[in-house]
């Protein structure tokens, strides 16, 4: 299987802080990931590089086929059009409704109407939010706007999801629900990397586990 | 009305911007079309001992001998023994000289002081009090109106820059989002630019309607009268005009915008 992201003696973090020291890891194409550790231990960091909105200190990082430390704007603007995201936060466009919101990996790579019109249909009724595909993201709960979030970033069928605390903010119910559509994603082939505090209770599919401590990362085995 | 808010700074700021730029340009037309009429009309004589031949100054259109024979035959049918030809002979000449354009009172001084260098030419006769009363009248409201566009632009800059920082607080996190999904700066843009053009337009509608009533107003048709001219100013022209440098002004916002966003994110 071929690798999405390859790390070789990463150093990430901040202008006078170092968060990860010699970070060494692989994701391959299918692989789903979740990176554990605590709080402030550097999950978000590592997130933050791979979708390219940091440059690491220092080491290797490759993210498909592109050198990260090398990339231009408009090589990383490209690249993006096949990572989708998920935050903790939702970050649903506030102005726009659901169904707009989930198209914008489609409108962002020139779809036609017709197709984004088809496609968002059937994941929001794949997630039972067909009903509320006209309601703007304040008139939906946490776990709706994260289902939403995960829509979106599922829906142009990316290379890689990267979710930042996917379900730090939801009920067991809707965490369940967004775990689903995670492990979804990645029965179409989808690489995931999920960054949280705990793994989740029975989650029934083979998976990674990467855990940070001591700013080193670590495979579980 | 969320839509008002957000950019009323930007409308006012065009809007002012365009309503001084158009009062100057109404006060330009004014002078220019008050300057074209009296021209015609102003003349400045010339008493020489000689004949002015071959003679040339700047802005003088042409210089036309002044006929004094109707005037001598006026006189010698009132006075007895007058000798037409005795009294022709020992009279000098009389010049009218015509201009190009309205002189300054700077330029027809210097024009003045040139025409008195010349031996043979004994009195200038320029008739500037009289006559530019009313036009430096029209060129101090016409620096009035420069000094007050300058101001103007100067305020609407500074509500420009202040619309900025509002525009950037409550678009960076839509753009923010987008951008993580890869969208191309066109992609960014386009509500932004959508909302310039909109802006730009609203404010042309309100220049539109502003300059109109002017035009029509009692207070302006007065002003021609009195002035005895008639200006013609092609409102679509200026307009058109007028949209172009406010869609300037509000797609450089945009720019801005967009652009100080670009830093923020790699």
């Amino acid at each position: 299987m071929s690798k999405v992201v390859v790390a070789k003696d990463l150093y990430l973090g901040y202008k006078n802080e170092t968060i990860i020291e010699k970070g060494n890891f692989s994701l391959k194409s299918g692989d789903f990931v979740f990176l554990t550790g605590a709080s402030g231990s550097g999950k978000t960091t590592i997130i933050r590089h791979l979708y390219g909105e940091l440059k690491a200190k220092n080491g290797y990082l490759n993210i498909g086929g592109f050198d990260m430390s090398k990339i231009s704007h408009s090589k990383l603007t490209y690249l993006r059009r096949y990572i989708g995201i998920v935050f903790q936060d939702y970050k649903l466009i506030k102005e726009w409704t659901i169904e707009k919101n989930v198209k914008l990996p489609l409108m962002i790579a020139g779809i036609n109407e017709e197709l984004q019109q088809k496609k968002a249909s059937k994941l929001l009724s794949q997630v039972k939010l067909a009903h509320k595909a006209d309601k703007y993201p304040y008139e939906l709960s946490g776990g709706e706007q994260q289902r939403a979030a995960v829509i979106r970033a599922i829906i142009n069928e990316p290379v890689l999801i990267l979710a930042d605390e996917p379900t730090g903010n939801l009920d067991d119910y809707s965490a369940k629900l967004v775990m689903e559509l995670f492990q979804f994603a990645n029965e179409l082939g989808i690489t995931v990397l999920i960054a949280t505090h705990h793994l989740p209770q029975n989650f029934d599919i083979q998976y990674r586990h990467m855990h940070i401590e001591g700013k080193k990362i670590y495979e579980v085995s | 009305m969320k839509y008002l808010k957000s950019h009323l700074f930007l409308i006012i700021a065009l809007i002012s911007i365009l309503f001084s730029i158009e009062t100057f340009f109404i006060f330009n037309k004014i002078v220019k079309t008050y300057e074209t009429k009296i021209v015609q009309n102003y003349t400045i004589i010339v008493v020489s001992k000689s004949k002015l031949a071959n003679i040339k100054f700047d802005n003088v259109s042409k210089i036309t001998q002044i006929d004094i024979k109707d005037s001598l035959e006026n006189m010698k049918q009132q006075l007895k023994n007058f000798n037409i030809e005795k009294i022709k002979n020992t009279l000098p000449y009389f010049y009218k000289l015509h201009f190009n354009k309205f002189p300054t009172p700077s330029e027809l001084s210097k024009l003045e002081k040139t025409l008195l260098k010349n031996p043979n030419i004994k009195r200038v006769e320029s008739f500037k009090v009289n006559q530019n009363q009313i036009y430096n009248l029209l060129l101090i409201i016409k620096l009035v109106a420069t000094i007050f566009m300058v101001i103007i632009l100067f305020i609407s800059f500074l509500l420009i820059i202040k619309q900025l920082e509002v525009w950037r607080f409550e678009h960076s996190e839509r753009m923010y989002i987008m951008e993580l999904f890869g969208a191309p700066f066109w992609f960014k843009s386009a509500m932004l630019l959508k909302l310039a053009i909109i802006d730009s337009f609203i404010s042309i509608i309100f220049i539109f309607i502003f300059v109109r009533y002017i035009l029509e107003s009692k207070m302006y048709q007065n002003l021609l009268a009195q002035l005895q001219i008639k200006v013609d100013i092609n409102l679509f022209y200026d307009l058109g005009l007028f949209f172009i440098i406010s869609l300037s002004i509000s797609l450089i916002a945009t720019f801005i915008v967009i652009l100080s966003k670009k830093d923020e994110v790699l």
